[in-house]
């Protein structure tokens, strides 16, 4: 078969996956409009006329895994027989196209996007940390053991807040916290809190991927953000504590305590397991073990940015309330400490695991 | 020039992939790149900077930077030959120097020195040697009608020096010591009398930097220069019809005039461009040439003007935007009374709206709550249990038969059997394939049909905590593979010992269902 | 040979030639989104603060947003691309020729911190220059690459002349190269074109002293002719 009468006989299938993967030529088409908008030089398709004589059941009624499947096979015969480049470059185009479509991830345009979401975080994402829970208890080694360090240093050696903060520093914190100032006291409305929402957000989250994205320097960025945070946050707890402030702070942090500060441990996690995956590849080449581990690096840090969210919601929502007795705020610290230990342990365990044969 | 020495995969590209193989260029050829450099421009900037550097910095900085299209000529010459797969060495790129003075030096360094597109027209004076008219009449016919985008590279390349160079100098300076340090920052912004040193550090920089960006640029304009006149010439073509001809040559002799004759027309094509791109005949009668409107001079002028009367160009369009004030409230700051009613509404407006997010965001936690407690079921909430009927234990593992009623009653004998046969696959695949069927039975062995060796030794090794027990797997599994993919047989030792050990992890051996019908039994002999 | 193609195999045995993209178009692309970026940025600076500090709190969301995600969503919900990309005509793929998905995406995007440093993605830039097919970090890592996306374009017609048969048996690879010769004969001028056609030799040699002023294109334009079918 030469050239013309091969394009004779399949033109029609390649046109009809044409108007299939460009959704503009699609509707339009379908609706009766004009293909290319008046006024623009460039037209949507070289093939607009043939396009416009197309039958619109045929495009209607396709089967575009089939037709993907035999536009394939066109190419793979236009290669074999040599015929024109031209002809070649349209039909490459045409399943290349089709091939993105046709490989693009599930949940991209999956028909239940909450609930891939809503198992994402359910199923997934607890599932991956258990598997990965190592990484989960050095980090947190890295991040508490300096925090409680830290706060017992102070309540015996005071001064030692200075080595680590600034004197401006612990001067604004002292005022923030300050029992007898009369802000802390005072009931912010929503609007002030909608504004720390946003502020909370926008930087705890953004330390959270820096923390991990840093890790890609064999650890050592994640590594020094979890001690810096460790020692930081444990010398403002010790020291509004040894001054005395400890009843308007730790009610004040006891609430989002359990999410954020095991979001940052988190983000650590990921980092460390992509830096670490670098340093010690094992059995794998180099390449490879990054590849792997940043894949589910990934997932840890996604479930993180999802805790910094919460955190921040209920820092400035709750948090900030005034009205809350502290006791009530202190059982809402502990239980959610609970709720995180119980959803890691337990979330997703029942489900059959993905197995080892299917992963990639 | 021979085309088919080319080391550049020849067909049409877009000017933006031009540039792009331009840096595999330089990338590819970077050391001959950088010892050109360094015996040709490096001791010229060296003596610059040894008479000017200590008195007149500015003016060595501003010298250094002035002779760059005098650099230019080496990199593209180190290029040109490269390209054509030549090697290049050090010694012929100093005795190249003499010719690169006959390049119109004079020129790029006062007329051209600021034309943007130098690296792109360099090549018609260094390798064409084309000057006046003839070089006026070649750039034309390269820059017709195409978009050659030898200004947005300069464009880049100028960015890219100026980027790294400012940044790398902040960046050595911040790894200096500090009191260094935060002298040399003062010095590098503010205009205070910088010592040698740091201007000798900051030459050196620039010098590198200098290296690498224009040797990018250079070999950007001579790519893009190459991949202009390769659609201009059709030199894939010319590549195809040559190899076309060599394929179909039949009569040696009689061809050969005729390469000949060939080449001596691509000869005269390469260096009589004038004749060989005139316009597009229009008297042909079969080539679908676009016509060109003959126009003389004032009669061009003349219908442009015209054309620009018309109302489409005439179009006037008043934009308003809002002035900044440097304040983003609208709110009066000197005099607070004095406050636009908008602006209370509008802040009243974002009161209700916070109000509604607060509220709005309580109630997506509420409802997220009640739709866990509500579908509590799909949370697979609970412990893992050790029974998880969901899984299928798999028939078949590459291609290995699982299934219990294939095994012999003493598997680690009958495998030793078989080796000593010389029936070395089968007797690993015995005692591989009665491992695995053993840990699916026993430890629920998680494992779909797809899986491999590895991802079975993966699982082994994070499942079984009894370390002899992994070691011993993996010990299998090497022999397996070495077997299965290698051709390769472990010695009757190493055999031995494997089936010694079998039955010490294996004990409970996989064929416990005695009533399972052992059809493929293997004959026992000892 | 010197080349930014790479060549995958798709699962249904047709490989498709990906051309990876230099720094010089993704910088562009880049500074495009940047622009945009700042523009948004400037545009809400001076509408949300009306709201007072709500509106500040809707400010910093939308900086997070578009801090982070702003490459993320447009790289899964525009085929790959930003707007800088798509201005740029060039996308962001998997290593085997698909979409990105959320993870790549995600990942190659928060990575970016890391090609930032220690100063204007100096290390992003060095790593294209070392890596085989001008990936930055955050590319190796997410396994993507960054390609020209394709365009369909017409196929030039050949003009028509009375087809005449080859003279000796071409294979499957000399047609494709005389028809590729046909389509693309007018971009060349005349004497070229000529010239060119004299280099295939067996074919030409036996050119009648025609009233063609350039036989031997002319005769190669018409086994192009015969070649596509039309005899």
């Amino acid at each position: 078969m030469n050239q013309e009468q091969f394009i004779a006989k399949h033109e029609q299938q390649w046109l009809i996956l044409e108007v299939l993967l460009n959704p503009t030529i699609k509707s339009r088409l379908l609706k009766g409009e004009v293909l290319t908008k008046e006024g623009k030089t460039k037209k949507i398709s070289p093939y607009e006329d043939k396009i416009k004589a197309l039958d619109h059941q045929l495009i209607t009624q396709a089967d575009f895994t089939a037709l993907y499947k035999e536009i394939c096979q066109h190419l793979s015969l236009a290669q074999s027989r040599r015929y024109s480049p031209y002809l070649l470059e349209r039909l490459s185009f045409l399943v290349d196209s089709a091939h993105q479509k046709f490989y693009q991830p599930m949940h991209t345009h999956s028909e239940k996007p909450f609930r891939a979401v809503v198992n994402f975080f359910m199923h997934t994402f607890p599932q991956t940390v258990r598997r990965e829970i190592k990484w989960l208890y050095l980090s947190s080694a890295f991040f508490f053991l300096p925090l409680v360090i830290m706060i017992a240093l102070i309540q015996v050696q005071p001064e030692f807040v200075y080595s680590i903060l600034s004197p401006d520093t612990v001067f604004e914190m002292e005022a923030m916290y300050d029992p007898s100032a009369g802000h802390i006291g005072r009931e912010r409305g929503s609007d002030s809190d909608s504004k720390m929402f946003g502020f909370y957000i926008f930087n705890n989250t953004g330390i959270g991927f820096r923390t991990f994205a840093t890790g890609f320097f064999f650890g050592i960025g994640s590594l020094f953000t979890l001690l810096f945070n460790g020692f930081y946050i444990g010398a403002i707890a010790g020291h509004l504590t040894q001054i005395g402030y400890g009843h308007t702070f730790w009610p004040f942090v006891s609430g989002h305590s359990a999410m954020e500060l095991t979001a940052i441990a988190l983000s650590g996690a990921a980092g460390l397991k992509l830096g670490f995956s670098l340093l010690i590849p094992r059995r794998k080449s180099r390449y490879q073990s990054l590849l792997d581990a940043a894949h589910i690096a990934v997932k840890i840090m996604s479930g993180a940015a999802l805790m910094f969210f919460i955190a921040a919601f209920i820092e400035a929502f709750w948090s900030s309330s005034q009205t809350v007795p502290i006791g009530i705020k202190y059982l809402v610290g502990i239980a959610m400490w609970l709720v995180l230990i119980v959803f890691f342990s337990f979330s997703g365990q029942k489900q059959k695991t993905a197995s080892i044969g299917n992963e990639q | 020039m021979n085309l088919e020495a080319l080391a550049l995969e020849v067909r049409p590209r877009t000017p933006w992939e031009a540039m792009d193989v331009a840096i595999r260029l330089v990338v590819k050829h970077w050391q001959i790149l950088f010892y050109s450099w360094m015996v040709t421009v490096f001791p010229l900037v060296l003596l610059i900077n040894m008479v000017l550097l200590e008195e007149y910095s500015i003016w060595a900085f501003f010298l250094v930077w002035y002779l760059k299209p005098l650099y230019d000529r080496v990199p593209l010459f180190v290029l040109s030959r490269v390209i054509f797969s030549d090697q290049v060495s050090v010694k012929e790129v100093l005795y190249a120097i003499p010719s690169f003075l006959k390049t119109g030096i004079i020129q790029a360094l006062t007329l051209e020195r600021l034309d943007s597109g130098r690296a792109f027209w360099l090549p018609l004076r260094q390798l064409e040697k084309l000057t006046g008219k003839r070089r006026k009449r070649r750039m034309t016919s390269l820059s017709r009608n195409a978009k050659n985008r030898e200004n947005v590279l300069f464009f880049l390349c100028f960015n890219l020096e100026s980027l790294i160079a400012l940044g790398l100098m902040g960046f050595v300076l911040m790894l200096l010591p500090e009191d260094t340090a935060t002298q040399s920052f003062k010095t590098l912004f503010m205009q205070e009398e910088p010592s040698l040193l740091h201007n000798s550090l900051q030459m050196v920089l620039y010098f590198f930097v200098m290296m690498v960006v224009e040797s990018l640029y250079v070999a950007g304009g001579f790519v893009l220069y190459l991949n202009r006149r390769i659609i201009l010439e059709g030199w894939d073509i010319e590549l195809a019809f040559r190899r076309l001809t060599k394929r179909q040559k039949r009569k040696p002799i009689y061809i050969s005039t005729i390469m000949m004759l060939c080449s001596s027309l691509v000869f005269m094509a390469i260096n009589l461009p004038q004749n060989a791109y005139a316009l597009v005949d229009t008297n042909n009668d079969y080539l679908p040439a676009v016509n060109p409107i003959p126009l003389a001079g004032n009669q061009s002028k003349e219908v442009i003007q015209e054309v620009m009367k018309a109302p489409v160009f005439n179009r006037k369009q008043e934009i308003e935007y809002p002035k900044y004030t440097g304040d983003f409230s609208l709110r009066n700051k000197n005099n607070p009374e004095d406050t636009l009613w908008l602006v209370d509404v509008l802040e009243t407006v974002g009161k209700v709206l916070a109000r509604i997010f607060e509220l709005g965001l309580w109630l997506i936690l509420l409802i997220a709550l009640f739709l866990l407690i509500k579908y509590r079921q799909h949370l697979h909430f609970g412990w893992a249990k050790k029974t998880v009927p969901l899984i299928v234990k798999p028939k078949t593992l590459f291609g290995l038969d699982l299934r219990e009623e294939s095994f012999p009653d003493d598997v680690a004998t009958s495998a030793l059997t078989l080796y000593q046969d010389k029936h070395y696959r089968e007797a690993m695949a015995l005692l591989y394939r009665a491992t695995l069927a053993y840990l699916v039975q026993h430890y629920h062995f998680d494992l779909k049909t797809g899986a491999t060796e590895g991802d079975c030794l993966d699982w082994v090794t994070q499942a079984l905590s009894d370390k002899e027990q992994v070691s011993y797997f993996s010990e299998l599994t090497r022999s397996w593979q070495l077997i299965a993919y290698a051709h390769q047989c472990i010695s009757e030792k190493e055999m031995r010992w494997l089936c010694d050990n079998w039955s010490n992890y294996y004990a409970m051996s996989s064929v416990t269902d005695n009533d399972s019908d052992n059809s493929t039994q293997v004959k026992h002999h000892e | 040979m010197l080349d930014t193609i790479k060549t995958v195999e798709t699962p249904e045995g047709v490989t498709l030639q990906l051309t990876c993209v230099g720094f010089y178009a993704r910088s562009i692309a880049w500074l495009i989104d940047a622009l945009i970026h700042a523009a948004l940025l400037i545009f809400f600076l001076f509408v949300l603060p009306k709201l007072g500090d709500f509106g500040m709190g809707l400010f910093l969301i939308v900086l997070f947003l578009l801090t982070w995600l702003y490459p993320v969503l447009f790289e899964i919900y525009m085929q790959g691309q930003t707007p800088g990309k798509k201005v740029m005509g060039i996308q962001v793929l998997l290593m085997d020729g698909s979409m990105v998905n959320w993870s790549a995406s995600l990942l190659r995007n928060l990575l970016r911190t890391v090609d930032f440093l220690p100063f204007m993605y100096a290390l992003g830039v060095a790593s294209m220059l070392v890596s085989k097919d001008f990936r930055r970090l955050g590319d190796l890592a997410a396994n993507t690459i960054v390609v020209y996306k394709k365009q369909l374009q017409k196929h030039k017609e050949i003009a028509f002349v009375e087809p005449e048969a080859p003279d000796c048996v071409l294979s499957a690879k000399e047609q494709q190269i005389i028809i590729n010769y046909a389509e693309r004969m007018h971009e060349f001028s005349n004497e070229r074109a000529e010239e060119l056609a004299l280099l295939a030799e067996p074919l030409v040699k036996n050119i009648r002293a025609s009233k063609q002023n350039f036989p031997a294109s002319y005769k190669l334009l018409a086994i192009a002719n015969y070649l596509v079918g039309r005899r």
